[in-house]
């Protein structure tokens, strides 16, 4: 083997090992349950937040919803919003999704803070979607923002 | 030379092995159906409706191919004897929330027109300093700006009380308004929202609306909540000014 080659395999060594070595994002959690009780849960969703619209990007990319609210309020260390309009990208499409009503808590501290009403807590930073829409779907996205623009 | 291939083979072995472990680790594209504990829902379990024609197989993406398929059309809806019903944000073209399709959703403004309800013009009485809050503009929410959320009754600020289902929570009184024909349906306010710190900052006590002397506070989007009147508030028509968090009192009619 030249020397040339084996350079080109130990760069490709280095730039596998830094890959490896960076953590994986995208870690939010989305469960849809339909109306008819069907349920599917979707791993590693990007979460990015622009302005007071939330986006979660599918993990194949081939799906985008837009979650938009407003109404927010402080408690405790959590915001608290209402989303009211929803739009679903699907392979850049753009969808409506009519929302019966909602809530989007955001842990805006560096620490756990519970949730009200519940005995669940929101890690530092983390998000948490709740969705019905008027066809009857729950949708819920738990996970940590990845990005905000 | 055999010698150098083999060390070659192994670094490449090496170089190869970490992406495809962490792709094994980060899992595929495709959802992973009835995985881990759900996050809490919103409510009580959805309710079992009959089962629809079944949805598509879905391409990829999130599965809301129910919410995204066209509406079928409705049946034309029977003619109502009773007297108009002003659940704001009605009063709006394209009122949010209903029917399917793509809605256009406006952004009201809390000192929109359709705030006040049959008083709107007349708040420019005394303003009634709410001591308990915090200084400056939207000071009582760490002064954050509160714009209300469109499909909700009264923007949210009352609760998260969903225009599309407000039949279901049961109204608390109705405010009418005799010269316009308008009843103004009433709701119990929610414990953490504006609209509940607002009546603790006045130390008012809510009560169904109807009868007379009451406190009338007009919030978001003719939306309307009654109190019994304090030595703080006396009876009579009020509107929320969201900056300050203050009561502003109608002006008496002429």
């Amino acid at each position: 083997m030249s020397g040339s080659g084996i350079k080109a395999v130990l760069a490709l060594v280095v730039a596998a090992v830094v890959w490896a070595a960076v953590p994986a994002r995208a870690e939010g959690v989305t469960r849809i349950q339909q109306a008819d009780g069907k349920t599917e849960v979707y791993r590693h969703v990007t979460i990015r937040v622009r302005g007071q619209t939330l986006v979660l990007s599918s993990s194949d990319r081939k799906g985008v919803l837009e979650v938009t609210s407003d109404a927010c309020t402080y408690l405790a260390g959590l915001k608290r919003c209402l989303p009211y309009r929803t739009v679903y990208y699907d392979r850049g499409t753009a969808h409506t999704v009519v929302l019966e009503h909602g809530t989007v808590y955001t842990n805006v501290t560096d620490g756990p803070v519970q949730l009200p009403h519940s005995a669940d807590r929101l890690g530092p930073h983390e998000v948490l979607v709740l969705l019905h829409t008027m066809r009857g779907t729950y949708l819920s996205v738990t996970g940590s923002v990845d990005q905000i623009k | 030379m055999m010698n150098r291939f083999r060390a070659a083979a192994c670094v490449l072995l090496v170089a190869v092995s970490p992406p495809l472990l962490a792709l094994a680790q980060r899992g595929g594209d495709r959802p992973a159906p009835r995985a881990a504990a759900p996050p809490p829902a919103p409510r009580a379990a959805a309710p079992a409706p009959a089962p629809r024609a079944a949805a598509p197989v879905n391409p990829g993406g999130f599965n809301l191919q129910r919410d995204i398929a066209p509406r079928a059309a409705a049946p034309a809806p029977a003619p109502r004897a009773a007297a108009p019903r002003a659940t704001a944000p009605v009063a709006r073209s394209g009122a949010p929330g209903r029917g399917g399709g793509t809605v256009a959703y406006g952004h009201p403004s809390f000192t929109a027109n359709t705030v006040g309800g049959p008083a709107r013009d007349r708040f420019k009485g005394p303003v009634i300093r709410n001591a308990r809050a915090s200084g400056g503009n939207y000071g009582w929410n760490h002064g954050v700006a509160w714009q209300p959320a469109p499909i909700y009754w009264g923007g949210g600020f009352w609760g998260s009380f969903a225009i599309a289902s407000l039949g279901g929570y049961g109204a608390y009184g109705d405010y009418e308004d005799a010269q316009d024909q308008l009843e103004y349906p009433s709701y119990e306010v929610s414990p953490d929202t504006p609209g509940a710190q607002l009546l603790a900052d006045y130390n008012l006590q809510q009560t169904p609306c109807g009868p007379p002397n009451l406190v009338v506070i007009w919030g978001p989007d003719n939306s309307v909540i009654c109190a019994n009147p304090n030595d703080q508030v006396g009876p009579g028509d009020y509107e929320v000014d969201p900056e300050t968090f203050t009561l502003i009192s109608a002006s008496p009619s002429p």
